[in-house]
């Protein structure tokens, strides 16, 4: 039988790489097939990812029982995988429209400005690793506001600090990424 | 070491949270406190600020990811369509061919589904009413919109004639065309435009893929008025709205420069776009380029770049998809379509062709080779550059009209209610929304083709349209009506805007809703008021108006409102006492109120605020503006320009007494104006008065800076009545610092308009007592003693209680003193006192009451009164409080206090 994923979590927190690794992957797939499952509904079945993964959390616990980590906690390790979705969706929507060869209609998408852009998007995710390795909580405030869609309040009241406080983790990693940005860009 | 290494970053880590949490003016000395200490981590930490001020100006990370995709919705019916297949999809939504449903034959179509999120929660009724709007548009080159409307599922869509074509530069490139069948091609595209133009609907987001040659060679414009239609209608006017979250649907390449700062939209934005569009067409390149990929660089440059003429910014590589060599393509495009292109493309839309039909007409002498209209750009056009950039559209345009009292210039009613319209769309009061709206629609759609126009021009035609649209509906009629006669009080036409308020009250009367009827009634009340009409009917009419509401829960907020505008009436009466009273009435009816509008209760408390101020309470003044600063930052608005305006009114509190404190608060007010507005665009108003504040602190190197700041920007904004103050204001820095000459030729500027309608007795008596302290100074004692004693009479029939008449006053006194009359100079500097003490809470310090004091103790010393040590003891205790020791004026009045001791 394949492990769970609460048993999954304790391990990575335990420090198993490999348990870490089949963690991403299993969230990754559940949350795949969450979200395809729910935007199959019909027309007008937009998904936010905040839903979804509100949506992905209690079925997981329901699934797994008791012995489920906290909500928190595993949005901790969701946020992440979450950017990773979102990237590779925003890839392969970039496939589709290129090959497709017929762009009037779409709605000023072509700049990517009103939503971030594959390629913005994946600049983000490069910078990000790179605060994960320096500054890892910083780097889960990026993926749970930005790709998750929650709220500073919300993450505050995750982490059980001030929203103040998770405030400034939000400036201080917005500096970090923008530096890491720019200076890819200009080199 | 990178700053962003791990050991380094852990350094500034906790620094750097200190940083953040400090205000701008904290954060200056602290880092410098630092820089003694660590000067490499200062250095680092300067410059992650620098990083952090950059991002938030770039609204870095503030974009939404993509929606997760949809699953396939083939089969599906929306509206009267069925779905067949998806062609296209994109950052707004997917676009589906589809067929009609019910059996009827109309061909196929091609079906928008766009993301709810962009319509808005309140915006389903405008969108099908704007989508009617749209569909009325006809034209053999505009692709129809045959419906536009939300399903049953909450589904936004839009349903247009299917154009099987592609788009015209590939259409172009891809069968070689050369210049003179591109420019026919085109010529089309801007017949399609100007058709669309003289029905009043802008396109707001032409490019190649909205333009389609199809397969009969036929050019078909897509889209059009969809950019304005898709607006959210809970989006506030001031946000870029390339930038903001959520998005709009704007092609950041395609983008006019007032697109991107968010001025106003107009047709003069298609022309843009139309320019871009040819650009590309001939030259083969986009004018400003897309400098590597980056958003926030290609936003720069289209306001700040101006492009290469066509005939130099083409290469090899674009000549032979137009049949020709690179040689022969520039030949072609140098002289007249550079200079046509050019003029398309200007920064400033009232230096672009003033009409679609302009520039089509000079395509057509082009290729008729007959000369143009346009004339090629000289070093000097050039130069002027569109440096001003624009916010909020017509709210923020008009607002630079705001009047100036004298001296210090308050941020009255205008400005309120011209903040409060942005901040009521963050704070979703939803019975507005529509309203709202549709104003947006009339003023950036209804622009009168082929001349220029101003937003007075545009009000009026909205009142047209509103009369045409709505004609069989009273309700809609009256509240458009409304909004109509709020911009004109906006923009200061108080006659104008009782005129149209009187015509919706009378549609409200129709509709019989007492709350509709209130609302229309008490702006209409406040209009008078503001139009100069005496404020007992106007305020019996609310009165009235009030007593008419039911008293059930559900109308206390619209009591309330109705109070806050007879609270207003304060901002143009100065009956601070009845102010006070409505303010706090309307404070206690929010509150009671089942839907506080809690925007609304935050304008009244600042009301509430200003009455005290005008009622001489400074104390509670000062905890009410305190109250509605904190009120502003807990509903996440302490960045907005209502904080600022909060700010300034703040400061007006200290501006007759303790000033240094109401320096501090000007600084507030600019420097988050300056943050929020830009450097350049903050109105003059308030560089002028915190100019005014340094100048009266003696900081007379920044006073005269930001008075000089305050005469370009007035200069460029054409608001003569500040340009003037500040001139004067000038005038007297340079005769106190002995600059006399500057100081006159500062006056002779003011001369001229002395005899105009806005050079009122306020100003009179500035300039008399401008050139009464210039005369002072060149040792004319007798000749200024007259001009003062003449601006002392025009304060006082202009019954102006302003410290300015307390300066007139002192100089006058000092003037007689030089002159030997003793008695008079004690008598002036007593009423000066009196006047002095009067405009300050009892017993607060003020710097007025210290120079009156020591002219008083100057005469007194003159007339070997006993009194004059005790006097002047006094006064250098008044002046240490509020200017400090060091200011000139406490150094001078110690000297004579320490002579009078011995």
């Amino acid at each position: 039988m394949a492990p769970t994923i609460a048993s999954l979590i304790s391990s990575a927190e335990g420090g198993d790489r490999s348990a870490a690794d089949a963690l991403f992957a299993v969230l990754y797939s559940e949350l795949h097939r969450l979200a395809r499952r729910e935007l199959a509904r019909g027309p007008g079945a937009t998904l936010g990812t905040t839903t979804l993964l509100h949506e992905a959390y209690l079925k997981i616990a329901q699934r797994e029982g008791t012995a489920f980590p906290d909500r928190p906690r595993f949005m901790g390790y969701a946020g992440k995988v979450m950017r990773s979705l979102i990237i590779d969706y925003a890839r392969s929507r970039q496939t589709v429209k290129r090959g497709g060869g017929f762009e009037i209609t779409t709605l000023g998408d072509e700049g990517g400005l009103p939503v971030a852009d594959e390629k913005e998007l994946q600049q983000i995710g490069a910078a990000l690793d790179e605060l994960e390795a320096v500054d890892p909580s910083l780097a889960q405030v990026v993926d749970l506001k930005f790709f998750a869609g929650f709220s500073l309040a919300e993450i505050a009241a995750m982490r059980g600090v001030s929203e103040r406080t998770i405030q400034r983790h939000w400036e201080k990693a917005r500096i970090y990424l923008h530096g890491v940005i720019r200076q890819t860009l200009s080199a | 070491m990178s700053r962003r290494s791990p050991e380094r970053w852990r350094a500034l880590s906790p620094h750097l949270d200190l940083a953040l949490e400090m205000t701008a003016s904290e954060r200056a000395p602290w880092l410098e406190a630092l820089r003694a200490e660590d000067s490499a981590l200062a250095g680092d930490l300067a410059a992650l600020l620098e990083e952090h001020s950059t991002l938030e100006r770039e609204r870095f990370l503030e974009r939404s990811v993509p929606e997760l995709p949809e699953a396939s919705l083939a089969g599906q019916p929306v509206g009267a369509y069925t779905l067949e297949s998806l062609i296209g999809q994109g950052g707004m939504g997917s676009v589906w061919l589809a067929r009609r449903n019910d059996g009827r034959f109309e061909g196929r179509v091609a079906v928008k589904l766009l993301n709810a999120s962009l319509v808005g929660r309140a915006g389903a009724e405008r969108f099908r009413r704007e989508g009617s709007i749209l569909a009325k548009l006809s034209h053999p080159n505009i692709a129809r919109l045959a419906d536009a409307g939300v399903s049953a599922a909450g589904q936004p869509y839009i349903v247009l004639e299917f154009v099987d074509g592609e788009p015209i530069d590939c259409y172009c490139d891809g069968r070689r065309l050369g210049v003179e069948p591109r420019l026919r091609l085109f010529l089309d595209v801007c017949a399609a435009v100007a058709q669309a133009h003289a029905s009043l609907v802008v396109h707001r987001d032409i490019k190649p893929t909205n333009v389609l040659v199809a397969r009969d060679g036929h050019v078909k414009l897509l889209d059009f008025g969809i950019a304005k239609l898709l607006e959210d209608g809970s989006a506030e006017g001031e946000a870029t709205a390339l930038t903001r979250e959520g998005g709009r649907a704007l092609t950041p390449e395609f983008a006019a420069p007032e697109q991107v700062t968010g001025g106003n939209v107009t047709t003069a934005t298609d022309v843009y776009a139309l320019a871009t569009l040819l650009y590309l067409l001939l030259a083969g390149r986009h004018p400003i380029g897309v400098p590597g990929g980056n958003p926030v660089l290609l936003l720069k440059a289209i306001v700040e770049t101006d492009p290469k003429k066509p005939s130099e910014a083409t290469t090899g590589q674009d000549a032979p998809a137009r049949s020709t060599t690179l040689e022969g393509l520039r030949r072609q495009l140098r002289g007249d379509l550079d200079t046509i292109v050019t003029k398309g493309l200007k920064k400033n839309p009232s230096e672009r062709y003033p009409s679609v039909e302009t520039l089509a007409a000079d395509v057509r002498h082009f290729l008729a080779h007959e000369p143009i209209a346009a004339r090629p750009d000289t070093i000097g056009y050039r130069a002027a550059k569109f440096v001003r950039r624009h916010r909020a559209g017509v709210a923020t345009a008009l607002f630079a009209a705001v009047a100036v009292v004298v001296g210090t210039g308050a941020v009255l009613w205008q400005s309120r209610e011209a903040r409060r319209q942005r901040d009521e769309a963050r704070a979703q009061v939803a019975r507005a929304d529509a309203v709202k709206d549709f104003l947006g629609f009339l003023l950036s759609a209804a622009a009168p083709s082929g001349r220029q126009y101003s937003a007075s021009d545009l009000l009026e035609q909205g009142e047209v349209v509103i009369d045409r649209q709505f004609a069989a509906d009273d309700r809609l009629r009256a509240e458009m009506l409304t909004v109509v006669g709020r911009q004109h009080m906006i923009a200061e036409r108080f006659e104008r805007a009782a005129q149209v308020l009187l015509r919706a009250v009378t549609a409200a009367d129709r509709v019989g809703d007492p709350a509709l009827r209130s609302q229309a009634l008490s702006l209409l009340s406040l209009a008078q008021v503001a139009a100069g009409g005496d404020a007992a009917a106007p305020a019996a009419t609310i009165t009235r108006a009030l007593a008419n509401l039911p008293v059930e829960p559900r109308y206390a907020s619209i009591r309330a409102e109705c109070l806050a505008q007879r609270a207003a009436f304060g901002f143009f009466t100065d009956d601070g006492e009845a102010m006070v009273r409505d303010a706090g009435e309307a404070i206690a009816l929010f509150d009671a109120s089942p839907f506080p509008n809690s925007s609304a209760r935050i304008d009244a408390k600042g009301s509430l605020a200003y009455g005290y101020y005008l009622t001489r309470q400074n104390a509670k003044a000062s905890r009410t503006y305190a109250d509605v600063l904190k009120a502003l930052e807990q509903s996440g608005r302490d960045r907005t320009i209502a904080a600022a305006d909060t700010w300034n009114n703040w400061a007006l509190v200290y501006f007759d007494g303790d000033i240094r404190r109401a320096e501090e608060l000007m600084r507030r007010c600019l420097e988050l104006r300056r943050s929020i507005e830009g450097q350049d665009a903050v109105a003059p108003t308030f560089l002028f008065n915190y100019a005014g504040a340094l100048h009266r602190l003696g900081r007379y190197d920044e006073a005269e800076h930001w008075l000089r700041e305050t005469i370009r920007t007035a200069e460029a904004r054409k608001t003569v009545r500040v340009w003037l103050d500040a001139r004067m204001e000038l005038a007297d820095a340079y005769t106190e610092r002995g600059n006399l000459g500057a100081a006159q030729r500062e006056l002779d500027l003011v001369a001229p308009y002395a005899g105009e309608a806005h050079f009122n007795l306020l100003r009179q008596a500035m300039l008399r007592y401008s050139r009464g302290l210039l005369a002072f100074a060149r040792g004319d004692h007798a000749r200024a003693r007259d001009e003062l004693a003449e601006s002392t009479r025009l304060f006082d029939s202009a019954r102006a209680r302003l410290a300015q008449s307390v300066f007139a006053r002192v100089a006058l006194a000092r003037a007689d003193i030089a002159l030997g009359n003793g008695a008079e100079a004690e008598a002036r500097s007593r009423t000066a006192l009196t006047l002095a003490e009067s405009l300050v809470e009892r017993g607060s310090p003020s710097y007025l009451i210290g120079l009156s004091q020591a002219a008083l103790g100057e005469a007194q010393l003159v007339g070997r009164n006993p009194d004059a040590g005790a006097t002047l003891a006094a006064a250098v205790g008044q002046l240490q409080q509020t200017l400090g020791a060091e200011h000139p004026v406490t150094v001078r009045t110690r000297r004579l206090a320490e002579g009078a001791a011995r």
